[in-house]
């Protein structure tokens, strides 16, 4: 079958009926579970698959790829008005999301993030359908060397992100990594300080610590404060259209974290959360403007939910290609193909095509779907933000703690949320960075799984990691963000004199 | 901003109401609270739910199957089997649960000896698995060796001869201390198979991805995981290491074809269903009798069929058969407290 006979047999499934309407039903499913914290894709995913069976196999599968879009853009809803994300690939979408719903820009926010995750996941999406040998080829090249430059590369963004003191960030920084030592450990069985207790065996879930770092920390904090989010003084400005205009009138910024996200996506293990934090970290980075982050500047919320809805489209190559999924949501949705009788591999884009095509398209289709939901209905919920605080904190807290232990039934979770939330809003009252420590416990496992790793395969010496030309490109990249600026300003002095 | 704050106050209540229903909800049917309240195993058994608990995510084979043949058993016993996923501590944490569960029948749990017996001889824990009430088998899943295509590698012979003469040093699997790991240094010793530093990666697929970029040469694998990169020939399939071959490739000769010796024991997965230590003899029955009829039903051969999950049924004796002879022979030939130290 030739790839145009396939795109249009695909097509005619996808609007024929009742699979269109599994589209609807699959995002609408996702949307909610993004939206509940510590559910999210992959769970969601996990709750439905059993009841996919009587379905044909394309439409169960649209109903699991569906759920998989509609929950990376659901997370941003609860990030943007309770401060809560509701996955890890929308935790990096509070730091802006929710200081726009404190100056009573809710609304904007909301539909900043739905016009950003749907065109970002549209275009990763139909980039997908054209480039999968070119990101075959990238996911080949990232092996372990450059996974370990990719997390310190990340662990450098700490000194972009990072307002007012770097010392206290790199304190937190180096707080969230010892967080990740505990468990056991990533290349030999040794157990660390797990006190003999099996609940401890996999270490602290870092979703758990975002939950409570982000929901239990802020709702401590709004516990002293009158009125609703927004504040009492404040007024609900700004609309949803005008959302909506902002996020259109920087396509290139749209265009280059949705990418971004697409090939941190493509690498299996990366994800989401990681793509998340990248965007955040990169538009800061670009920014003219940046000291203006964190305080509810738009472009946060658009980079950061262009990025994760853009995984998309990159995580589902290894998956179909390989069978090698990349994050908690593929390898359900890995688990949906089985079921359904379809095998990864090399059939997926041959035999297998137009059933291949028929669930991307219903993925490009999807994203027209969030993007009315989200301007026109979602942007309705931002008067939450004016709810009295005494009703949202028991709620919030409630979702948090369900959450928590909904991630693993693992108590632990919930003593993590609970603790990490005291200590975030320590951190938060003395200004100790949130972000650089989250970057440390997302990054910490796998920055020292890969150089161990790295280092096993090189036989100790660490020429590996600019031996390579991947890897050198991220060392030097490290190299600039970390020198850059310092450089920058000599030269500009000695250019002045 | 031109709508009535109250028209949103409902908005905002029926949110806040759904989101809460529907986590408790997914909470609910996911710990199987659903259930009225627990049964005792009487002479009706089994008289109320019984909580399937799955060691490992949502998404894996093993969920995968337990989500397939799930309901089919639920019919078979009368009752609903609300599957639980209570993973990590490499299935240590949901089998542990099951084996301190109360020996009733109403708490079960599937597992792959060997893998999660090395786990615990690796991690002692305070349970015995070889006490564990064997309540059959359902699937077998060999392991295979695949290599990058580029140093066109023709079989176990060949790749001994390689990592002898060497050629090759890293040979790779699962994580170090897993399964793997121990299956790695049982063929050096008994194969010959001389490897010089063992890389564990995060799970099958990880492992043969990074034969795929030739990061290692060689990597054990199980067959379905290396099925799709092997009809890529984005790696070559080595050989398979069970003794009865693997429905994945039929075409392979096994090692104990080449004169190698046989090591089940560790080679294959074989997966089972377990209650508590000292569950009643009518319980065991019950479930071999819906196991069987449910493994051997034309559903189950047609979904084995189209999913290449191959499927078997032998009884629960067999299914502590696997266990016991894991804890037997593992020891003998591998020193845990090297695994342990993960000298090499």
């Amino acid at each position: 079958m030739s790839i145009v006979q396939a795109l249009m047999e695909a097509t005619s499934i996808v609007f024929s009926w009742p699979t269109i309407g599994w589209v609807v039903v699959g995002l609408f499913l996702g949307i909610i579970a993004g939206a509940l914290p510590g559910v999210g894709a992959a769970l969601g995913m996990a709750i439905v698959l059993p009841l996919t069976l009587p379905l044909q196999p394309v439409d169960a599968l649209i109903v699991l790829v569906g759920m998989y879009s509609g929950a990376m853009y659901g997370g941003s809803i609860s990030a943007i008005l309770v401060n809560v994300p509701g996955t890890g690939g929308s935790a990096a979408t509070t730091l802006d999301g929710y200081p726009m719903s404190k100056k009573g820009q809710a609304v904007e926010a909301l539909a900043i993030s739905a016009t950003a995750s749907a065109i970002a996941g549209f275009f990763s999406v139909a980039a997908l359908i054209l480039l999968s040998p070119v990101i075959i080829e990238l996911v080949l090249a990232f092996g372990s060397p450059e996974y370990f430059v990719m997390a310190i590369l990340g662990l450098a963004l700490i000194t972009v992100v990072v307002r007012g003191s770097i010392v206290k960030g790199l304190t937190a920084g180096a707080f969230g990594l010892m967080i990740t030592s505990i468990g056991i450990a990533p290349n030999s069985p040794e157990l660390r300080y797990t006190f003999d207790s099996l609940a401890l065996y996999d270490g602290i879930d870092f979703i758990a610590a975002l939950i409570g770092v982000f929901a239990i920390a802020e709702m401590i904090k709004l516990s002293a404060q009158k009125g609703g989010i927004a504040g009492e003084a404040i007024n609900m400005s700004g609309s949803a259209l005008s959302g909506v205009r902002t996020t259109l009138s920087h396509p290139i910024k749209l265009l280059k974290s949705g990418f971004m996200g697409m090939f941190i996506g493509a690498i299996p293990g990366a994800g989401a959360t990681v793509a998340n934090f990248f965007a955040y970290g990169e538009e800061v980075r670009s920014s003219k403007d940046s000291e203006s982050f964190g305080t509810g500047n738009p472009l946060g919320v658009l980079a950061t939910e262009a990025s994760n809805n853009g995984t998309i489209g990159g995580s589902l190559v290894p998956t179909i290609s390989f069978g090698i999924p990349g994050s908690g949501a593929t390898a359900v949705l890995l688990g949906g193909l089985l079921l359904h009788g379809l095998r990864p591999g090399p059939d997926m884009f041959e035999g297998e095509l137009a059933t291949t095509y028929a669930f991307l398209i219903a993925l490009l289709i999807g994203n027209i779907f969030i993007l009315l939901v989200g301007v026109f209905l979602v942007t309705r919920l931002g008067i939450l933000t004016k709810v009295e605080t005494n009703v949202i904190i028991p709620m919030v807290i409630v979702l948090a703690i369900l959450g928590g232990y909904t991630l693993d039934t693992n108590w632990i979770d919930v003593w993590t949320v609970l603790g990490l939330g005291v200590i975030g809003y320590f951190m938060v009252k003395y200004d100790y960075s949130i972000i650089a420590f989250l970057l440390g416990i997302i990054l910490g496992e796998i920055a020292e799984e890969n150089l161990m790793r790295s280092l096993q395969l090189s036989g100790g010496s660490y020429d590996i990691f600019v031996m390579r030309p991947l890897s050198l490109l991220l060392v030097i990249m490290i190299l600039v963000i970390l020198f850059g600026p310092f450089i920058k300003s000599k030269l500009k002095a000695s250019f002045n004199n | 901003m031109g709508k009535d704050n109250r028209d949103r106050g409902i908005g905002r209540r029926s949110f806040v109401k759904c989101a809460g229903a529907a986590s408790a909800v997914s909470l609910a049917g996911l710990a199987g609270c659903l259930t009225d309240d627990e049964g005792d195993g009487g002479d009706d058994y089994p008289s109320d739910d019984i909580q399937f608990i799955i060691p490992f995510s949502e998404g894996g084979g093993t969920d995968v199957y337990a989500r397939e043949m799930g309901p089919m058993l639920g019919e078979e016993l009368g009752v609903n089997l609300p599957i639980e996923n209570i993973s990590g501590a490499a299935s240590l944490r949901g089998t542990g649960e099951m084996m301190h569960s109360e020996p009733d029948g109403y708490t079960v749990a599937a597992y792959n000896p060997p893998s999660t017996p090395v786990s615990e001889m690796v991690n002692e824990q305070d349970f015995d698995l070889t006490e564990a009430t064997g309540l059959g088998l359902f699937a077998t899943t060999p392991f295979v060796i695949v290599a990058h295509p580029d140093y066109e590698i023709e079989d176990y012979d060949d790749l001994i001869d390689r990592y002898d003469d060497g050629e090759l040093e890293i040979f790779s699997g699962k994580e170090r201390g897993g399964i793997d790991h121990v299956m790695a240094k049982v063929m050096r010793e008994e194969h010959g198979i001389n490897w010089e530093e063992y890389v564990g990666y995060d799970g099958s697929g990880p492992a043969v991805e990074a034969t795929m970029s030739d990061e290692v040469p060689a990597a054990i694998s199980t067959d379905t995981a290396a099925e799709a990169a092997v009809a890529d020939d984005s790696v070559d399939l080595v050989c398979v290491l069970a003794s009865g071959g693997s429905g994945v490739f039929p075409d392979e000769e096994p090692v104990t074809e080449q004169g190698y010796e046989e090591m089940d024991y560790l080679v294959e997965l074989s997966r089972g269903i377990y209650a508590p230590p000292e569950t009643p003899d009518e319980v065991v029955e019950a479930w071999e009798d819906a196991l069987e009829t449910v493994m051997t039903s034309e559903e189950m051969e047609e979904w084995s069929e189209e999913t290449g999950n191959e499927i078997i049924y032998d009884d629960g004796a067999a299914a502590e058969a696997v266990v016991e002879e894991a804890y037997e022979q593992i020891p003998d030939v591998v020193d845990l407290d090297d695994v342990r130290d993960a000298a090499d």
